[in-house]
């Protein structure tokens, strides 16, 4: 595993890889159940605090 | 059409900062779409805009913002918007930019235009009909909107550099004008006062309206032209494409251009413009890569090659892996580059900066001693001619035009670089340039292309060169040996058909054998050949030249051999002779057998006795030493990555053809094209601009020791002639806009 990879988390909402570290420097992370999400911007993030069960739901694909 | 709406939908289009991703854009277009109003909004991540369709009966402007807003987003200046510019920084630059300009055009056109006015009323042909007691009155008012509205920035930077104990340029025109307001406001307001002295009621608001609109035209007319030499930048800017076809998840999608990430496959179809920097992994074309290499000709790419983001591609189509995005593109490092050395000084300018630092003192010492020099010796009325000259000594001698010499030259100069795949790193680079008395090109990958060619087929009678040359091939296609490649390149340009050899086998070093057509070949080196009992012509083979030799035999007959060798690149010729007819003492570097050097060096014109040969490549970096020593001023033209130590030995470091890495420190300059030609334009590119900025200085530094003493008055007792303060200030924006001009004019520079 490379460093990139390492740093990676998924956004849940759009399905983009997020690096880690950047996502965290910009504020763009949200505590949902314990677990710390990551975001690649504002909207996903919004999106996700907004209604975060819609993103848990098995059938919700992630959309670019 | 549906029901009429009770008012014509109105669109607008707005700049949107902070988007990252089709979430965001699918967000935004969601609060849109619910605001009460709203037809229809569509947003494009690209663009960085969102486009609304509203009813303006039902919603404005300012609660679209706020929808935006609501979702979380900020909405950037109107002018902002720009699909071309990188990122929303660089638009709301541009934005503030041209705000910029038009607030200096603005208060430039009223300035003048209360200036003459007041002239006019002034000197109203046959004297003016009303009493100047009461025209001074009407003035006053004009008089101090211009000083302190449109002239407030001068006044301002005057301030800020007094509290340091700075005085510049705004110091000079801030005390010429406000002497000039100061003293006219006082005849004025204390007309009693004034007559009682025996003083006239002559007043000075408009050379002080005058003086301030021309010199804020002048900061118009260099904004603008600085504006003109930044374009080189937008222009590369504008190669970006906004959008990539993207293979995933075996689909085919059309998605933003920043969205593409490292590791996405990539289709680039005809006539598209690579999207991104990666490896081709699938398909062919021919690609354009003239905008980034100045390279004219199309640049044939198939398997394994890379395509570099933003060239154009022609004919063909193919499948990259993506390798680099975003700012790690060839195109936005370049970008960078180009955007630092346009932004940097040269040594040069250092001493432009220390005249100007000294300069300011004196002259307002010299106007100090102009005042005092006219109250003494000076005709009736003193006070008047003390004034006024005073004030067009301060004015006269603005140093903008010192300033914008070195500053707006380089800019022009790097630009044009970049448009011509010369990339200089600094203004020290570009300057050294101009210095360089010798120049150290290595041979491999430099002069030759770096990589063994087919150079020449010699078949034995009766055998046919395509025939030859297919049997070579398809025997050597099982073998990776980088001969075997360019064999098999060649048979692949000339379109010769290559078979599937049977039995293949290889001896390291000697050669290989196999079955092509059923019969038995063997193709390597003389003894290989003999050694399976095959005869040789003269025992050794054919003679193909200098380089090597691939010997072939079929069915246990010799049937001739290819030479293979590092071939010269096309333009390395013409370049040499191009730098040795600028008066440059040109060599060739190389770890080569001196024979092999020395033929190189016949074919592109470098004679034996400037070869160094058989240099190993930790010794290259002494070798410059030792020309340096020698007294020559050095540039070292090399590949960048094995000639490092020696590019940062010499006095100027050239990279050459390094492709994707642009951003080298050891090289001064890089030529992103793979051939010489950039370095004999590079040189006078350099020459060029140096000179230009010889003049500029030339001109400006001579302006002002001509015209402050004739300001000062020195000239009035030999000839009566006397500057007037407003003509002061024409002078002196004109001397500016003509270093900026002569700076442009860099702009006909051609490369070839």
């Amino acid at each position: 595993m490379n460093e990139l990879e390492m740093a990676a988390a998924k956004d849940p909402v759009c399905g983009m890889d997020v690096n880690r570290e950047i996502a965290a420097a910009q504020g763009l992370t949200a505590e949902h159940d314990g677990e710390t999400y990551f975001f690649c911007g504002k909207g996903c993030k919004l999106d996700f605090t907004e209604d975060p069960a819609r993103y848990f739901d098995p059938s919700y694909e992630p959309h670019m | 059409m549906t029901a009429t709406p009770s008012t014509a939908p109105d669109e607008i289009t707005l700049p949107v900062v902070g988007m990252t991703c089709a979430s965001c854009v699918n967000r935004i277009e969601r609060h849109l779409n619910r605001a009460d109003g709203v037809a229809e909004a569509s947003v494009d991540l690209a663009t960085e805009r969102a486009t609304v369709r509203f009813d303006p009966a039902r919603i404005d402007r300012g609660r679209i913002v706020a929808a935006i807003e609501a979702a979380g987003y900020e909405v950037g200046r109107e002018a902002a918007a720009s699909s071309a510019t990188a990122d929303a920084s660089e638009a709301t630059d541009e934005a503030e930019r041209a705000g910029e300009r038009r607030e200096l055009l603005t208060g430039a056109i009223a300035s003048l235009g209360v200036g003459a006015v007041m002239m006019a009323i002034m000197f109203w042909p046959g004297g003016t009909p009303w009493p100047m007691i009461d025209v001074n009155r009407w003035f006053l008012i004009p008089a101090t909107i211009v000083q302190f509205v449109y002239g407030r920035r001068f006044l301002v930077a005057a301030l800020r550099g007094a509290r340091h104990f700075e005085a510049n340029m705004n110091t000079l025109v801030a005390m010429g004008t406000l002497a000039a307001y100061g003293y006219s406001v006082f005849v004025t307001l204390l007309p009693d006062v004034v007559m009682a002295s025996g003083l006239g009621h002559e007043t000075y608001f408009d050379s002080a309206a005058i003086i301030i609109g021309l010199i804020l035209f002048g900061r118009w007319l260099e904004a603008r032209a600085k504006g003109q030499a930044a374009g080189a930048v937008k222009a590369l800017l504008k190669l970006r494409p906004d959008t990539a076809r993207v293979l995933r998840e075996g689909g085919e999608r059309e998605i933003p251009v920043d969205q593409v990430v490292v590791g996405d496959l990539v289709r680039v179809r005809p006539g598209d413009r690579v999207p991104v920097d990666g490896v081709i992994i699938d398909g062919a074309s021919a690609v354009d890569e003239s905008m980034l290499t100045g390279e004219s000709l199309p640049v044939e790419k198939r398997t394994g090659d890379r395509a570099i983001g933003a060239t154009m591609n022609t004919s063909g189509s193919f499948v990259l892996r993506a390798e680099r995005i975003g700012r790690d593109t060839t195109l936005a490092q370049i970008v960078a580059l180009v955007e630092r050395a346009q932004g940097s000084k040269a040594p040069i300018q250092r001493v432009a900066d220390r005249v100007t630092g000294w300069f300011v003192p004196v002259v307002i010492g010299i106007a100090t001693l102009t005042f005092i020099g006219w109250m003494i010796f000076g005709p009736e009325p003193k006070l008047t001619y003390a004034l006024t000259s005073a004030i067009a000594v301060l004015i006269i001698a603005c140093p903008c035009a010192m300033g914008l010499a070195t500053p707006t030259a380089i800019m022009v100069g790097t630009g044009k670089g970049a448009e011509n795949g010369i990339l200089i790193r600094d203004g020290a680079a570009l300057e050294h340039a101009q210095r360089i008395t010798t120049v150290v090109l290595d041979k491999t990958g430099t002069i030759t292309r770096g990589e063994p060619a087919v150079t020449a087929i010699e078949p034995m009678a009766g055998v046919d060169e395509r025939d030859l040359l297919r049997i070579a091939a398809t025997l050597e296609r099982a073998s990776e040996h980088p001969l075997a490649e360019a064999i098999v390149r060649h048979a692949t340009e000339l379109e010769v058909p290559i078979g599937e050899p049977a039995d293949f086998a290889s001896v390291a070093g000697r050669g290989v054998s196999g079955m092509v057509d059923a019969q038995a070949v063997l193709a390597g080196t003389p003894s290989f050949l003999a050694d399976s009992g095959i005869e040789l012509p003269g025992g050794e083979g054919v003679d193909v030249g200098l380089g090597s030799a691939v010997h072939v035999a079929r069915d246990g007959q010799y049937i001739g051999a290819l030479g293979l060798a590092d071939p010269v690149k096309p333009a390395s010729a013409t370049a040499i002779r191009r730098l040795q007819a600028a008066g440059l003492d040109v060599w060739m570097i190389s770890g080569d057998r001196r024979a092999t050097a020395e033929a190189i060096g016949a074919e592109v014109g470098i004679t034996p006795d400037r070869i160094l040969a058989e240099v190993l490549p930790g010794d290259k970096a002494a070798r410059v030493a030792e020309l340096q020593e020698a007294g020559g001023v050095v540039a070292m033209v090399g590949d960048g990555v094995n000639d490092a130590p020696a590019l940062a030995q010499a006095d100027l470091g050239i990279a050459i053809g390094t492709g994707a890495d642009v951003a080298l420190e050891a090289s001064d300059i890089t030529l992103v094209g793979d051939d010489l030609g950039g370095v004999p334009a590079a040189v006078r590119l350099s020459r060029a601009t140096m000179r230009t900025i010889r003049q500029n200085l030339g001109w400006a530094f001579g302006y002002n020791i001509l015209l402050i003493p004739v300001a000062a008055g020195l000239l009035f007792p030999l000839a009566g002639l006397l500057l007037n303060p407003a003509l002061a200030a024409g002078a002196m924006a004109l001397s500016s806009v003509s270093v900026v001009t002569n700076s442009l004019r860099l702009r006909a520079f051609r490369a070839a």
